[in-house]
């Protein structure tokens, strides 16, 4: 169902004390929905959101993170009702980043715009999988083996450049 | 020029008269006078410490405070106006109402009465020697000069956090923020919702009746579209003004009412009634608002017709927030206006 359709005046007043947080705490204006009235306030990159990479993307700050792929795949800002159910859900672990991306681009408005990011979608069907009672949890644990050379080599690339011979090896 | 500011307060109750001393001292001093709130408590409760009240302010000569005298007092709360200094400002909150508009005879004991009486001799010995003799509202002003016969100005103000305010993005719900008390009546906002679609009603404030009423959502079912919020901070009633579709606002006579200025400064429409009182003296029954007899179901069906006409909504929200820049002086003004 789509969170447009049926606002949630409890998702509504959360989003609104999380802004109401957001300015106390920083003394300014800080969540993604005022983000869309203040644009002096928007990072760097925002600007023009057709230009990111979805690695990028799924990087930024939350609330950044939120009015971004708003804009990059609806090519709008998010309505309050909207922005505060994925907020949410994405605070409680309910969906993942890229499974958000994948719902706005293959929500009746998203597939009415054609707006597609590169990697998104079977990154999405991929999570949808492994949300799949029983079936999902295995193919999980098969990705994850199947990815294991690649994590040990990366590892190996952190240990040797980041983290230097330094004492962490002798702890 | 060294400045008291002259009050009384209910201990740990903190409303709209305690905003406006705090408010008074910050523009003065940004004028560079000192200044200092000097306040007293105030109990309503027995009769007779209302009249020990009149009798120590009575008592109080601020030409004698030792050290530091002050050059100009303003006084703004009964009893608080009766204290000796040759330069006084009034600038009125408002009387001791139970003794006036809100005293009720059959239900009061002699002792009342008597009280009563006093209360209005003793405000027709003080009310009228401060000069310059202002008060915070013209309903104020009408009050003094109906039951005392004293001439008075009104003199507006803006409310705290006045700049913070902006007009955000509506969202279907009509904010009622204040606190939950009789007099604040929100009750007839709860009772309209049983005809009220597409919108919630959203309150803002804790009180002595919060646990009624929400007792009376629940009665009448509709617990679906109302959220009593309690007390909330500074920046969330700033945001919840922000986002709402409309403010509800339709206390029984009030004084003056910051929550009208803010629905103003947020740019959104008032709703209020025809007996509420100070916010009378903003909204304008269809230009930037609504003004609608105490009644459930004439709020009902105006809040029905809003949330069906958001252009209408949008219109009146603006207008309000252009008025409100012609009706409302910055502090500068108003202490200029107290400090001859």
């Amino acid at each position: 169902m789509s969170p447009h359709a049926s606002p949630d005046i409890d998702a509504i007043l959360d989003a609104i004390r999380a802004e109401a947080r957001a300015r106390a705490a920083r003394g300014r204006i800080g969540s993604y929905d005022v983000l869309v009235r203040a644009e002096a306030d928007v990072p760097h990159g925002l600007a023009q959101p057709e230009a990111m990479h979805v690695a990028d993307l799924l990087a930024l700050p939350l609330d950044v993170f939120l009015l971004t792929a708003y804009r990059c795949v609806l090519g709008r800002e998010p309505d309050t009702a909207g922005g505060a159910h994925y907020q949410r859900a994405l605070l409680r672990g309910q969906l993942t980043r890229i499974e958000m991306l994948g719902r706005l681009s293959l929500s009746a408005e998203g597939r009415r715009r054609g707006r597609r990011l590169p990697g998104v979608l079977p990154a999405f069907l991929l999570a949808t999988l492994y949300r799949v009672p029983v079936a999902g949890p295995v193919a999980a644990l098969v990705a994850r083996l199947l990815r294991l050379p690649a994590h040990c080599q990366d590892r190996s690339i952190l240990e040797a450049t980041a983290l230097g011979a330094g004492g962490w090896m002798k702890r | 020029m060294r400045v008291a500011i002259a009050t009384v307060q209910v201990p740990y109750l903190t409303g709209g008269a305690e905003a406006l001393a705090e408010g008074l001292k910050a523009a003065v001093a940004a004028r560079g006078h000192p200044v200092e709130v000097v306040t007293l408590p105030f109990r309503f409760f027995p009769p007779s410490e209302v009249d020990r009240a009149m009798r120590t302010w009575e008592a109080e000569d601020f030409t004698r405070l030792n050290l530091y005298e002050p050059d100009r007092v303003i006084c703004l709360k009964f009893p608080a106006y009766a204290l000796a200094h040759p330069r006084k400002s009034l600038w009125l909150c408002h009387q001791h109402r139970a003794a006036y508009e809100l005293f009720d005879e059959t239900r009061k004991s002699a002792e009342d009465v008597a009280l009563r009486s006093a209360i209005r001799a003793f405000d027709a010995r003080h009310l009228a020697l401060p000069a310059p003799r202002c008060t915070i509202s013209r309903r104020v002003s009408e009050r003094l000069r109906e039951s005392n016969g004293i001439e008075s100005t009104p003199l507006y103000h803006p409310p705290p956090r006045a700049r913070d305010h902006f007009c955000g993005r509506n969202e279907p719900y009509v904010l009622f923020p204040s606190r939950v008390e009789h007099a604040k009546r929100q009750e007839l906002l709860v009772r309209a919702m049983r005809d009220v679609r597409g919108l919630t009603a959203v309150f803002a404030g804790d009180g002595g009746q919060i646990g009624a009423m929400r007792a009376l959502t629940e009665e009448l079912g509709v617990t679906d579209r109302a959220r009593f919020l309690g007390r909330v901070t500074p920046e969330e009633l700033v945001a919840l003004y922000a986002h709402a579709a409309a403010v509800c606002f339709c206390p029984h006579d009030e004084d003056y009412g910051y929550v009208t200025l803010e629905a103003m400064l947020s740019s959104k429409p008032v709703i209020t009634c025809t007996d509420s009182g100070g916010p009378l003296e903003f909204v304008v029954d269809g230009e930037t608002g609504v003004v609608v007899a105490p009644d459930a179901g004439e709020i009902a069906r105006c809040l029905s017709t809003l949330a069906a006409q958001p252009s209408r909504a949008a219109r009146l929200g603006r207008a309000g927030r252009e008025r409100y820049g012609e009706m409302v002086p910055p502090w500068d003004a108003v202490v200029d206006t107290l400090l001859p």
